[in-house]
């Protein structure tokens, strides 16, 4: 969802954006979101995104942050 | 640049540290299928910051955004529809423009077929106009009875033995009387710009508002304000003592000889530019006594000149966050409204409920897990989960909102209506559908473009879209 929203606001020059995403890419990533390759497995999924975004826009800065965690962990994993 | 954050640093602590945030202009959240975290501190941070915010859900066939506008959201430039805009000031003509007029139709009847044909329709009006008034008590034509009568009169002016049976100014003049012919009156968005205490008062937002130096997205937000008060306060002043709104200055094409025309071009836009300059002045006086830093620039009075008539003040509301739905209150008016909205079939107003249903599952519940047809059991117990807890949420607000409501509704239809979306999010589970989520990236992109360069007036401010029936909504949640 969010990489689209980028993807409409990187495309007429929106000048900079950051990404915060503590997550990595994975698997089911790569099926929905068009900005990720299959080199892209393991890294930051908000590092990839970005790198992939800028290249729409050279006039676009596009920033991560992916080293953060949440605070409320889930109380114990869905089955 | 980016500091990078501190590794060990939770996303709310990130969020809560607004030197982190300062240089951020616009938030967007997008609900993961995790957990709430950090939403409330954003929400907060934006809230009392003045940025703007933007809350996206996409699961399954449905998505939803909401967005969370500053508390005084000023918008100029609202691109009206241009045909139903220009102030061409017929009513209240001004002496330069009485004199352009009277010396184009000075022997009206003796001009040759060619220049009659070419006096151009806003001369003609004015023309009419002064005949109407002599006939008529010096007033000018009111009702729509009068009005069909002023046009009969000047189509009777036309010159019929020609070629065309007709002439293509007097046509112009007679199409244009129904709109043209309009007291100058403000829109309701205007009147309440001007009656607003900011306006009234704009040397108290100023000072209380001016920040120092422009270092933060915020402070950019409050000089724009501190600009718009003081510019509709100068206009607001101008209204009541001239009766009109500074005039914008532009004519519409019509058939006439191009040096006429552009005559009476200039005489519209040397007017306007009196009005600018008798606006500016007040301006500049107000700003010297306030001691200004950085003035208000001469474009931005301008732009704002030309489209005062259709400016508006959006006052953003907070966004509602999920909470259990006990806690959750509702102003009468709010219970009143959502309870009537839920009544129609077609509204999509428990898509919305439902969202906040699943956000308040996932806070007690944790993430869901991205299960397949091959965990069936696993897959059952989670959506089994979801359904109960979706619906007990559903149900405690539609409860809560007819406990608050001074109105009676019967809720059984639109429960059952619930009952079928949450069916679609349980099946859908942290499931985003491609073609759903670009379709609600594009309408989002779109509304923080119009947000950014405060331009067109934003959603206010819940917008839901139906993928199934393919329909969207917008309503105003709070």
């Amino acid at each position: 969802m969010g990489i689209e929203i980028l993807k409409n606001l990187v495309l007429p020059g929106v000048g900079n954006f950051t990404i915060v995403d503590k997550e990595n890419v994975e698997e089911e990533d790569l099926g929905v979101n068009f900005f990720l390759a299959e080199e892209s497995l393991g890294r930051s999924r908000a590092e990839e995104c970005c790198k992939y975004l800028e290249e729409l826009n050279p006039e676009v800065t596009g920033h991560a942050i992916h080293q953060v965690r949440y605070l409320r962990e889930p109380l114990g994993a869905a089955s | 640049m980016e500091r990078q954050a501190d590794p060990c640093q939770s996303i709310e602590e990130f969020l809560a540290e607004p030197e982190r945030l300062k240089q951020y202009s616009l938030i967007l959240v997008t609900s993961p299928s995790k957990i709430l975290g950090g939403l409330t501190e954003a929400v907060t941070y934006a809230r009392s910051h003045s940025i703007p915010l933007f809350y996206i859900h996409s699961n399954g066939f449905y998505s939803q955004f909401s967005v969370q506008l500053p508390e005084e959201f000023p918008i100029v430039d609202t691109h009206p529809d241009p045909a139903s805009t220009q102030d061409l000031r017929l009513l209240t003509p001004w002496p330069e423009l009485y004199a352009f007029v009277r010396a184009k139709v000075n022997n009206l009847e003796k001009l040759s077929d060619h220049d009659h044909g070419h006096v151009p329709y806003l001369v003609l009006l004015l023309h009419y106009l002064e005949l109407w008034k002599a006939l008529h008590d010096g007033k000018y034509p009111e009702s729509y009875a009068q009005k069909s009568e002023f046009r009969s009169m000047v189509r009777n002016g036309a010159r019929t033995n020609n070629s065309e049976g007709g002439e293509e100014n007097f046509d112009e003049a007679v199409g244009a009387v129904l709109k043209s012919l309009n007291p100058p009156s403000i829109s309701s968005g205007l009147r309440e710009v001007f009656e607003a205490p900011s306006c009234k008062n704009p040397t108290v937002v100023v000072r209380f508002q001016q920040p120092p130096e422009l270092e933060s997205a915020t402070d950019h937000q409050f000089l724009q304000s501190a600009n718009f008060w003081l510019i509709a306060h100068a206009i607001s002043t101008f209204h009541q003592t001239q009766g009109v709104l500074p005039l914008p200055g532009g004519i519409p094409d019509m058939k006439a000889q191009s040096t006429d025309y552009i005559q009476l071009q200039n005489v519209y836009k040397i007017q306007a530019r009196l009005d600018l300059a008798e606006i500016s002045q007040h301006i500049q006086t107000l700003e010297k006594q306030l001691n200004r830093p950085t003035p208000i620039t001469p474009a931005e009075i301008e732009a704002f000149c030309k489209n005062a008539a259709h400016v508006k003040l959006i006052k953003g509301q907070a966004l509602r966050i999920s909470q259990p739905p006990s806690t959750m209150t509702w102003a009468p008016s709010q219970a009143n409204s959502l309870l009537r909205d839920l009544e129609d079939e077609d509204s999509l107003l428990p898509i919305s409920l439902c969202f906040l249903a699943l956000d308040q599952h996932l806070e007690t519940h944790g993430p869901l897990s991205p299960l397949t047809a091959t965990d069936s059991d696993a897959l059952e117990t989670q959506q089994r989960k979801m359904k109960w807890d979706m619906t007990q949420f559903t149900d405690t607000i539609i409860e809560n909102l007819k406990k608050a409501a001074t109105v009676r509704v019967e809720t059984e239809a639109a429960q059952e209506r619930i009952s079928k979306v949450i069916m679609e999010l349980a099946r859908a589970g942290p499931a985003e559908l491609h073609n759903i989520s670009a379709l609600t990236g594009g309408m989002v992109a779109q509304e923080v473009i119009k947000v950014l360069t405060r331009q067109y007036v934003p959603v206010d401010n819940t917008c839901v879209f139906d993928g199934i029936r393919s329909v969207s909504q917008v309503f105003r949640i709070g």
